[in-house]
């Protein structure tokens, strides 16, 4: 199944990785928060129908942090840096402005 | 019968200072801010009696040396007046009296276009949904409403529509060219104007719900959109007033994106970025800055709770923040802080001050910028200075243009003697000059557009922080003066001008030769005149290599006074008025006495009595101490017994 998946606040320049189940399922170079918008890219990923691993790694931030995701109550993943710590929301929706 | 409300915006007499009274009214945020000699505080209150507050003063920006206060008092007088008691350490007490000039706080201009096709509805209904909180009173609401509560007076323009096929989405690019080519107030400067485009999509698809686009260039946070047909006219499944929820939900956004052209950053940023006060995130406000989608309950939670507000701390902001930061146009978006407030002296017994002898501080397209500085000893015993402690070497220069990161400014000329020191007595000043338009790492305050300038003088462990001074550069005037721009903003041509002249960087010279015969009525051609004629006054010695580079001859060419006359006259007498205000008194009364000093020097004695003769008619026609003017006589007395 899919789900959404946003890189909100705290990047800057950086190269992201996520790996779902420990395969990479996104890579993203210089990646910047725009923060009028707190959004820096956002992308649909393919997924297990059941709770998997959900590993984001920021290696300019020095961030390798892994979530447990259930994408049936999580269809919507907010992904942020703060003070150099990765913070996941599950909003119910994910929209911009 | 309802009693008048005392907040809003005060003025004092004669223009020396404003507040900004905020203890009633719609959410008071129990403060008071304002403005006096440039430096902006702020103070929140405690009532203490009938319309009295007290209250400690937490804020301030700018030259804080010159301003001793810590703590205040505030009275209402009744019609309108009011009266602040500034006090601080030992004697330090200042009142002033304030006038009520109007109930808001701040004055700001919404246009609201539309691309063709859409609808610019600027209201609410706040009862037609049914989720909303209990005590919500039911009201047509319009956006201007929300920012009149926020403490804005608010006019609008009609909107007008904005030509667009069926089908268009949107670039942050276009829609900026939009807002350049339909936004009737648009400017490239800072206003407190917005503009909004109720477009249908962005091009980045549905889920863009709106955006402050305007985050690119030297004036940023004056154009915002609203993309109506996108997430934000998707009501949840089952919602039972999908219209009204539509409604709202663009409302909210519009507010919302009108709000980041505030500076005000989303509910969970607050603590991000350079903020002006250290603030605490409010990720579950009930705030038009927060995401209704993003707090615990989602937007159903959001909603029952939502008062149609703002946050206190983000009504502080817009009602109490240094300016600079909430125009729009003016600091650059996220960046609430103009500069860093540096450590101050517990008790300031020295000021600098930043200045420029014309009436607006607004120069001339390829003028260069010269600034004075006076360095004043405000305590009671003397204070030893090093004498260069004005030079721009000793000081730390910061300069700012709009939208872009401060640059220190690197001085041309590095000494490295040790200088002599001297009491400045209690009372007294010490004045200097500074080049700020260009040094070692370029033209940093030359193109068109508003500056930033702050100094800091150091003086034996103390830093003596000037005001922010704010100046402008006009655009050119012709593609001319354009062009010319790429010959004159090089080193050598600053290095011409820093040091009055020289017979050995050539290209240099040759560029202000260039600028004299093109742009002779334009202010550089003053500045490129005593660049050029001032080596002529001198026998000008170079040293030479000889013998392949094994040895060096001093070769000296002779003065040529009358030569320097003819170059240095239409500059320094003819336009003698013009010169001291370009060059500013100091600058422009040492150059001209200089120069006719060493003008007499070689025989050429009516050009030097001329000089002077003009130096002394225009500086007593400007405010220039007695002493100067006194010391010029003297000179020009010198001069004529030769």
């Amino acid at each position: 199944m899919l789900i959404n998946v946003a890189l909100q606040d705290g990047f800057d320049g950086d190269t992201v990785v996520i790996r779902v189940d420990g395969d990479e399922a996104y890579r993203g170079e210089e990646v910047t928060t725009r923060t009028q918008l707190s959004h820096a890219e956002d992308m649909q990923l393919d997924v297990p129908d059941e709770p998997f691993a959900l590993e984001v790694e920021v290696p300019g931030q020095g961030i390798r942090e892994s979530l447990d995701v259930d994408p049936r109550a999580q269809p919507n993943v907010a992904l942020s840096l703060f003070d150099g710590r990765l913070v996941a929301g599950y909003p119910e929706r994910l929209g911009f402005g | 019968m309802e009693r008048a409300t005392l907040s809003g915006l005060y003025v004092a007499a004669r223009g020396r200072g404003e507040i900004r009274l905020d203890v009633d009214g719609r959410y008071p945020q129990q403060a008071v801010s304002g403005t006096i000699d440039a430096i902006q505080w702020i103070a929140h209150l405690e009532p203490t009696d009938d319309n009295h507050w007290s209250g400690e003063i937490s804020y301030t920006d700018g030259a804080t040396a010159s301003f001793p206060y810590t703590s205040l008092v505030v009275r209402a007088t009744g019609s309108g007046s009011v009266e602040v008691d500034f006090e601080g350490p030992g004697n330090g007490k200042r009142n002033v009296a304030y006038e009520r000039a109007s109930p808001h706080f701040r004055t700001v201009n919404f246009e609201f276009d539309f691309q063709a096709g859409e609808v610019a509805d600027t209201a609410v209904d706040t009862g037609a949904h049914p989720n909303h909180p209990e005590s919500l009173p039911g009201e047509t609401l319009s956006i201007a409403d929300i920012y009149e509560r926020a403490g804005c007076r608010v006019t609008t323009n009609v909107g007008t529509p904005v030509p667009a096929p069926p089908g268009t989405t949107w670039s942050d690019m276009e829609l900026h060219d939009a807002m350049q080519i339909h936004w009737s107030r648009f400017a490239n400067e800072a206003q407190w104007a917005v503009w909004i485009l109720y477009a249908s999509l962005h091009e980045s698809g549905p889920n863009l719900g709106g955006v402050m686009f305007d985050d690119i260039g030297p004036n940023q946070r004056q154009g915002t959109a609203l993309f109506v047909d996108s997430f934000v006219a998707e009501p949840p499944a089952g919602d039972p007033s999908p219209a009204a929820w539509v409604d709202r939900m663009r409302f909210w956004t519009a507010v919302h994106e009108l709000g980041h052209a505030f500076n005000l950053a989303h509910s969970w940023q607050k603590s991000l970025g350079t903020p002006w006060l250290p603030l605490a995130n409010e990720p579950e406000a009930r705030s038009f800055m927060n995401y209704p989608y993003s707090v615990e309950g989602g937007q159903a939670a959001f909603f029952r709770d939502f008062e149609y507000r703002f946050s206190d701390q983000e009504l502080f902001f817009v009602r109490h923040a240094p300016e600079r930061f909430v125009e729009m146009g003016n600091a650059a978006w996220f960046d609430e802080h103009g500069f860093e407030q540096e450590p101050a002296a517990a008790e300031p017994t020295l000021r600098l001050e930043l200045r420029v002898n014309r009436a607006q501080p607004r120069y001339e397209f390829l003028e260069p910028v010269w600034l004075e500085l006076k360095l004043t000893n405000l305590g009671g015993e003397p204070r030893t200075l090093e004498a260069d402690v004005l030079d721009a070497d000793s000081l730390t220069v910061v300069l700012r243009k709009d939208g872009r990161a401060a640059r220190r400014l690197v001085p041309f000329r590095q000494k490295c003697v040790a200088p002599p020191a001297a009491p400045l007595l209690p009372g007294e000043s010490l004045y200097g000059t500074v080049l700020a338009s260009a040094g070692l790492n370029g033209w940093d305050v030359a193109e068109p557009g508003t500056y930033v300038i702050q100094a800091a003088a150091h003086v034996r462990g103390e830093d003596v922080i000037s005001a922010p001074f704010t100046l402008e550069i006009a655009p050119p005037r012709s593609r001319e003066e354009e062009s010319a721009a790429g010959d004159l903003f090089t080193q050598d041509a600053a290095r011409v001008l820093l040091f009055n002249g020289t017979r050995f960087l050539e290209r240099g010279n040759r560029v202000l030769e260039d600028v004299v015969d093109r742009f002779s009525g334009r202010r550089i051609a003053l500045h490129a005149r005593v660049a050029l004629g001032s080596p002529l006054t001198l026998d000008y010695k170079r040293v030479v290599p000889t013998d392949g580079g094994r040895g060096v001859d001093l070769r000296v060419t002779p003065a040529r006074p009358h030569e320097a006359a003819r170059v240095l006259e239409p500059a320094l007498v003819e336009r003698a008025a013009t010169a001291a205000e370009t060059m500013g008194h100091i600058r422009y009364r040492t150059v001209a006495e200089r120069l006719a000093v060493r003008l007499a020097d070689q025989g050429a004695d009516a050009a030097a009595a001329r000089t002077l003769d003009s130096a002394i008619g225009a500086l007593t026609r400007r405010p220039v101490k007695r002493e100067v003017i006194d010391e010029l006589r003297a000179t020009r007395e010198a001069v004529r017994r030769r």
